[in-house]
């Protein structure tokens, strides 16, 4: 009797703490388990890809899955196996969840850094794709958007030379582009996005092809040598060039090397690396851009609107052959002449092709209009289609020689 | 009773007497009846001792050494418990002065000495402290701490000289607090020792210790020290009081005190902290903080300690500041590892795989691969068996301690993983938390880390980060809400003290540093001079 | 209990939690939804706002005694007639302590998806009653550690997103009152909630008059702060995408680094978790001081009960969600401004009356 009284006093005087603490106990067995999802349940999706199928009007959504299989029981020795799966639906959505059914994992889209859209459904319109992955949480707002030149399938077919996997090869060579040649232009889902939603804004991003040696495109590289074991059916590269132009979320086409490197010079994105290069007769130049700035600036003339780039850019010369002596300052400055009027050069092309074969106001013409004339931009909203296709941009470029290199003169002279 | 009497009986008449005394008493109230409280010593010899004996009775370490006092051979016992005494200074110098020096120099002068006693006290016993006793409690109380009691026939008082001692180890270095630099001594068991080691290094009057005796079968002596003017009033008082309401039987170790006199007795963290350390009690004083001394533990308690105290160690003072700082950051960086190691690893990899980098997110799944157990059961397993080698070397021999640690964390860690028990990641987590708790400075702060972490670890399985959260906020409540002393125990921290917070998580020069902690010295705030940032002399600018 | 325990410093740290954590939480989607660019415009009108009745408000208060609030209506309107006001006041509290929960677990559920939201909800409450139960003295030492870390928190996603950051989509500024006024709504409903909390708090206080001018400081530094983030925000998702994204201050810190997300979760979720808790004590105390009860704390348990029960059932209702921004309307201009102007009043009158006997 007494031991049970003193257990009753011990109850009451601990009662509250008792009672919180079951209640935690109960609140903590209520959502257990939700949410959860233990490491080796997970497939690992490293880039997702996006496809139409005009001829069974369905999209095509394919996965890049990592797994990770424990190779000889250590933590560095883990052997990376890629896996592609891919589904087909209606809506995106039945799409991923027919994927979703086929695959024994609990595929995680977190680590997915690429979005890659095809041809076809770029065609068809961004938008519906875009708000897809926009309103997945898992996905994150700094992955990159590329469309891709030909089908999906045969681009993640491609093998990747450099890295362990092909989003990280991708994300290298985007990476590359910003900092190191400067000819193709990506953006991520968050810079789509605002885009997408401006209507003054037309939208546009990198473009991956699929390199195939017997048929190279444009402007990438022979990688012969690096894969000389591999079967010749096989060696395919994936490559970032140029890229792809939208309006309204529709793809239109496509820019090539150049005239990317012209967007670039609009939009004031050159990081450096991008290089200005020509031949006259028979000398050569090139150049190496070290730091750009561009202002572009509407202005309004009887009621027409025009724009105003001014292009200021420092170079090292990389390449020089040449009769000038570039250690005159009257010759360095026709040599800045030059230059500048091949990046004029580049600019104009870029325009024209935006302008007249795409109509796509890539440069965000219509936001600068909107920004500095904030009524007027109201008052032509409306008609911007028919207008911008005419706009006059008064393009004046000035080149700084900075650098001359480790040589100062050349080598050789031009024969 | 027979005071009055100058002259003694006969031998034979007394003795009867007494034993007739004796035993009458000890028929009406058998020995274990008899009321020593208020019992005064009688003027029988006899009498007295057959108290003692019965008192002491099957005690074997109980000594009476009979003898003849003086040319009158008056009957004397020197009374004490073997082994507390000094044996060579009861041969050498009490019993010698009394039986043999007596003898020959009385003659004269004991005319001029009505009492016996008054005689010894004055010219015989050449001891420092000797007291004069007539009640049997504080005589046995005398003996039981190391008295001897010399007993004299018609004298209805004691003469009680202390000669306690006892087998102490020499000052050494301490083990739990080792220093690269810094003083080599540590507390030993005696509380005299210890107090001889705090007051050679505050030679100041204000320094008080007051003493007093715990304990109802120990006796244990305790020592409350603090330097009067710079610990406020009301903290000393505190303390005090605290101590004198403890009503125990035994006061083995400070630990027993520290729990009886600690603010909340539920929290994880300890709020008083103990060190072997002479230093670091002196250096705590002078911050005005108490400190208890308990005889027969090296370890002494300062308080109020609050959160900062158990992340420091005395070194940091006496290290240049830079190298203090830092490592004073990383032992809160320590902590936080300690508490919330495993519970992150937890969280993260079964709720928020995207804060990992995909590479290492790829490593640690490859590592996972094949294990059976969810992330959870398996740090626990590991923490467990983490527990377990580090409660088995401790209890076992150093020797063989090395040995289980070595098989429990190579073999058996290596194999776990081998057999595919636990991955290599969740070793790696559970051996840095465990390092991380060593990284603590205080054992009592990182036992309440260590026993946290395991409810945090639960959180974090059901509720991920989410859990963390509420774990960490509710544990911050706590240390927000906790006092000790009337201390806050986030002190520095929160409420803010800017002056105190030099002395924290960072450690400022010493001329920087010009006040002592304002929460908890209230007055007497100056600790270093204005002006005493040290430059080269005047002349010694090559510029000039 | 009515020691006074808040010092000129956590005073300061109130007012900045009491604004920042919800602000950051909920407002910016829909603030720049109604106000588009000139959402930070918007953040300073409303601040200045309430910065002037605030001064007001407290001021008379302060001059006017030394009381709760609730002793100060009694005494003014007499013991019914005063306590009849408060009830509206005190109903305000508790729809705001839910909501609050509300928030704060939508939140959670938005970063983890998990079933269980009834488990987020009892652990909210949990914290919160324990906080209240330990007194205003460790809410207010909490709070410190928990503004500090939010800030630290904002500080972290501002450096980090700063290269993305493109001054260009604040133009152009367009001044529309019409539109500045409706983006005020919320803000001003949220900023109302100084003049609230301190003259509940009042008592309190250790040294008014400076109290005063420190929650003025708080309130200006949490407009500062707050039009900073949307300034940020907008400069980096432009104004359309802003408005549409549910959490755009959440959603900036996973651009930058890995896994600071989930940081500036635990962060925010620490933030708004305190706040829950003096909210719990603000209205415990309101409603212990209508009673007279001799103490606060073993309400705590029916509260939490309460609050829980009630908000996980009523917040279900989703169009709660849609007719917020109407549902913050009708509060401001039925509940909350007529009361301080009225409490304004009454203390003018009382004022006027013991100076001039």
């Amino acid at each position: 009797m007494l031991s049970l009284h003193q257990l009753k006093g011990m109850m009451k005087m601990n009662r509250r703490s008792i009672s919180l603490l079951l209640l935690l106990l109960l609140v903590v067995n209520l959502t257990a388990c939700a949410g959860k999802r233990e490491m080796d349940e997970l497939g690992i999706v490293g880039l997702t890809a996006v496809d139409w199928d005009p001829k069974q009007q369905k999209y095509e959504i394919m996965v890049q899955v990592i797994v990770p299989s424990r190779a000889g029981g250590g933590m560095g020795g883990s052997n990376i196996q890629l896996w592609n799966a891919t589904a087909t639906g209606k809506t995106l959505m039945r799409a991923s969840k027919n994927l979703r059914s086929r695959v024994s994992k609990k595929l995680v889209w977190f680590h997915s850094n690429l979005i890659i859209i095809g041809e076809q459904a770029a065609k068809k319109g961004l938008k519906d794709i875009i708000d897809f992955f926009a309103r997945n949480k898992e996905i994150r707002y700094n992955s990159w958007v590329l469309i891709s030149e030909y089908p999906i399938r045969e681009t993640l077919e491609s093998n990747p030379r450099f890295e362990g996997s092909l989003p990280s090869e991708i994300q290298g060579l985007i990476e590359n582009n910003k900092t190191d040649w400067s000819e193709s232009y990506s953006i991520n889902l968050k810079d789509m996005l605002i885009r997408l939603a401006d209507d003054d804004f037309d939208e546009i991003t990198g473009r991956l092809t699929n390199h195939r040696p017997q048929l190279a495109p444009e402007g990438t590289y022979e990688q012969l040598d690096l894969v000389k074991d591999v079967p010749v059916d096989l060696r395919d590269v994936i490559a970032l060039s140029g890229a792809a132009v939208l309006k309204d979320g529709k793809l239109k086409g496509w820019l090539d090397r150049v005239e990317s490197k012209g967007y670039l010079f609009i939009a004031d994105e050159i990081e450096g690396g991008a290089i200005v290069e020509y031949s006259k007769e028979k000398e050569k130049f090139s150049a190496e851009i070290l730091s750009n700035k561009s202002k572009l600036k509407p202005e309004f003339k009887n009621g027409k609107v025009s724009f105003k780039l001014e292009v200021k850019t420092d170079v090292a010369i990389t390449e020089a052959i040449t009769k000038l002596d570039l250690t005159k300052s009257e010759d360095i400055e026709l040599l800045q002449k030059d230059l500048a009027k091949e990046v004029k050069k580049y600019i104009e092309t870029t325009l024209k092709t935006a302008q007249q074969e795409y109509n796509a106001d890539i440069f965000g013409y219509g936001n600068a209009i909107y920004r500095s004339y904030p009524k007027k931009w109201e008052e032509i909203k409306d008609d911007w289609d028919q207008i911008f296709p005419t706009v006059v941009t008064d393009i004046k470029v000035e080149i700084i020689v900075k650098r001359l290199g480790m040589i100062s003169q050349p080598i050789t002279k031009p024969q | 009773m027979s005071k009055k009497m100058k002259r003694p009986l006969t031998i034979e008449e007394k003795k009867r007497k007494d034993e007739e005394e004796v035993l009458e008493r000890l028929e009406e109230k058998y020995l274990n009846d008899i009321d020593i409280n208020n019992l005064k010593v009688y003027s029988s010899l006899e009498k007295n001792l057959v108290y003692l004996e019965a008192l002491f009775s099957k005690a074997s370490d109980f000594n009476t050494r009979k003898f003849k006092l003086g040319d009158e051979e008056v009957k004397a016992t020197l009374v004490y418990v073997q082994g507390i005494v000094n044996k060579g200074f009861i041969n050498d110098t009490i019993l010698r002065e009394l039986m043999i020096v007596s003898r020959n120099q009385d003659l004269k002068l004991s005319r001029s000495y009505s009492n016996l006693i008054d005689l010894i006290e004055d010219r015989l016993l050449t001891m420092g402290t000797i007291e004069r006793r007539d009640e049997f409690t504080t005589i046995i109380d005398d003996m039981l701490c190391g008295h001897a009691v010399l007993l004299i026939d018609g004298y209805d008082e004691a003469i009680s000289i202390p000669i306690p001692t006892r087998e102490v180890r020499n000052v050494a270095e301490p083990e739990t607090e080792s220093v690269v630099r810094g003083p080599r001594e540590g507390f030993v068991e005696s509380i005299d020792i210890n107090l001889s080691l705090v007051r050679g290094r505050i030679k100041t009057p204000d320094l008080k210790f007051e003493s007093f005796r715990l304990g109802r079968v120990s006796k244990t002596d305790i020592t409350v020290a603090y330097i009067e003017g710079i610990a406020p009033q009301d903290l000393i008082d505190e303390v005090l009081n605290r101590v004198k309401r403890i009503d125990i039987d035994i006061v083995n170790e400070s630990g027993i005190i520290e729990q009886l006199i600690e603010d909340d007795p539920f929290s994880p963290f300890p709020q008083i902290s103990n060190t072997e350390r002479p230093d670091g009690v002196a250096s705590s004083l002078n911050e005005g903080r108490v400190s208890i001394f308990v005889d027969g533990t090296p370890f002494v308690l300062v308080m109020p300690s609050v959160f900062v105290h158990f992340l420091q160690a005395n070194e940091d003072y006496y290290q240049r500041f830079f190298f203090s700082s830092f490592v004073r950051m990383l032992r809160f960086v320590a902590f936080l590892v300690a508490l919330l190691g495993p519970s992150v690893y937890i969280a993260i990899t079964t709720f928020h795989q995207e804060m990992i980098p995909t590479k290492l997110l790829l490593s640690i799944v490859a590592s996972r691969a094949g294990v059976p157990f969810p992330a959870l059961v398996e740090a626990l397993i590991m923490e467990i068996a983490f527990e377990f080698l580090r409660e088995a070397g401790i209890r076992l021999p150093k020797t063989v301690g090395q040995a289980v640690s070595i098989v429990g964390a190579l073999v058996v860690g290596e194999a776990a993983v081998q057999a595919g028990l636990v991955s290599q990641a969740m070793v790696i987590v559970v051996a840095l938390t465990g390092i991380a708790s060593f990284m603590i400075p205080a054992y009592s702060f990182a036992l309440g880390v260590r026993l946290i972490r395991f409810g945090v670890m639960f959180l974090a399985a059901s509720w991920g980060m989410f859990g963390i959260t509420f774990a960490v906020l509710a544990l911050l409540i706590h240390l927000c809400s906790l006092r000790t002393f009337g201390v806050p125990y986030l002190s520095p921290i929160t409420p803010v003290d800017w002056e105190a917070l030099k002395d924290s998580f960072i450690k400022v020069p010493e001329w920087f540093k010009n006040s002592r902690p304002s929460y908890l010295v209230k007055d007497d705030n100056q600790r270093i001079a204005s002006n005493v940032k040290p430059s080269p002399a005047k002349g010694d600018d090559e510029d000039e | 209990m009515s020691t006074k325990k808040i010092s000129n410093k956590q005073a300061f740290l109130l007012s900045l939690n009491v604004i920042l954590t919800t602000i950051i939480l909920l407002v910016p989607s829909e603030m720049i939804m109604s106000a588009g660019r000139a959402a930070w415009i918007s953040i300073i009108f409303a601040s200045l706002l309430i910065l002037a009745i605030h001064y007001i408000v407290f001021k008379l208060s302060c001059q006017f005694s030394n009381q709760s609030l609730v002793q100060d209506c009694i005494d003014i309107f007499g013991k019914i007639l005063g306590r009849l006001i408060l009830i509206p006041f005190i109903m305000l509290n508790i729809e705001l302590t839910i909501l609050i929960i509300y928030e704060s677990v939508g939140f959670v559920e938005f970063v983890m998806p998990t079933k269980g939201a009834m488990g987020i909800w009892i652990a909210n409450a949990l914290i919160a009653g324990y906080l209240s139960y330990k007194g205003i003295e460790t809410i207010m030492r909490v709070n410190g550690f928990g503004i500090f870390i939010m800030l630290f928190s904002i500080f972290i996603i501002i450096s980090t997103n700063y290269d993305l950051i493109d001054f260009a989509r604040l133009q152009p500024i367009v001044l529309d009152f019409k539109q500045i006024a409706r983006g005020s709504l919320l803000p001003l409903h949220w900023f109302l909630i100084i003049p609230n909390l301190f003259l509940v708090y009042k008592p309190f206080f250790k040294d008014k008059a400076k109290v005063l001018k420190i929650s003025l400081l708080g309130n200006l530094t949490s407009m500062v702060i707050i039009s900073v983030l949307l300034a940020t925000t907008i400069t980096i998702f432009g104004s359309q995408l802003g408005s549409i994204i549910e959490y755009p201050f959440y959603t900036l810190s996973t651009l930058s680094i890995t896994g600071l997300d989930v940081t500036v979760f635990v962060a925010w979720i620490m933030a708004t978790m305190i706040k829950v808790g003096f909210y719990y004590f603000t209205s415990l105390y309101l409603i212990k001081e209508w009673f007279k009860l001799s103490s606060y704390r073993s309400l705590i348990l029916p509260f939490m009960i309460f609050t829980v029960s009630l908000g996980y059932f009523q917040t279900d209702i989703h169009y709660l969600k849609t007719l917020f921004i109407y549902i913050i309307t009708i509060f401001i201009f039925v509940l909350e401004v007529p009361f301080l102007l009225l409490l304004i009043g009454a203390y003018l009158f009382k004022n006027n009356v013991k100076f001039n006997p």
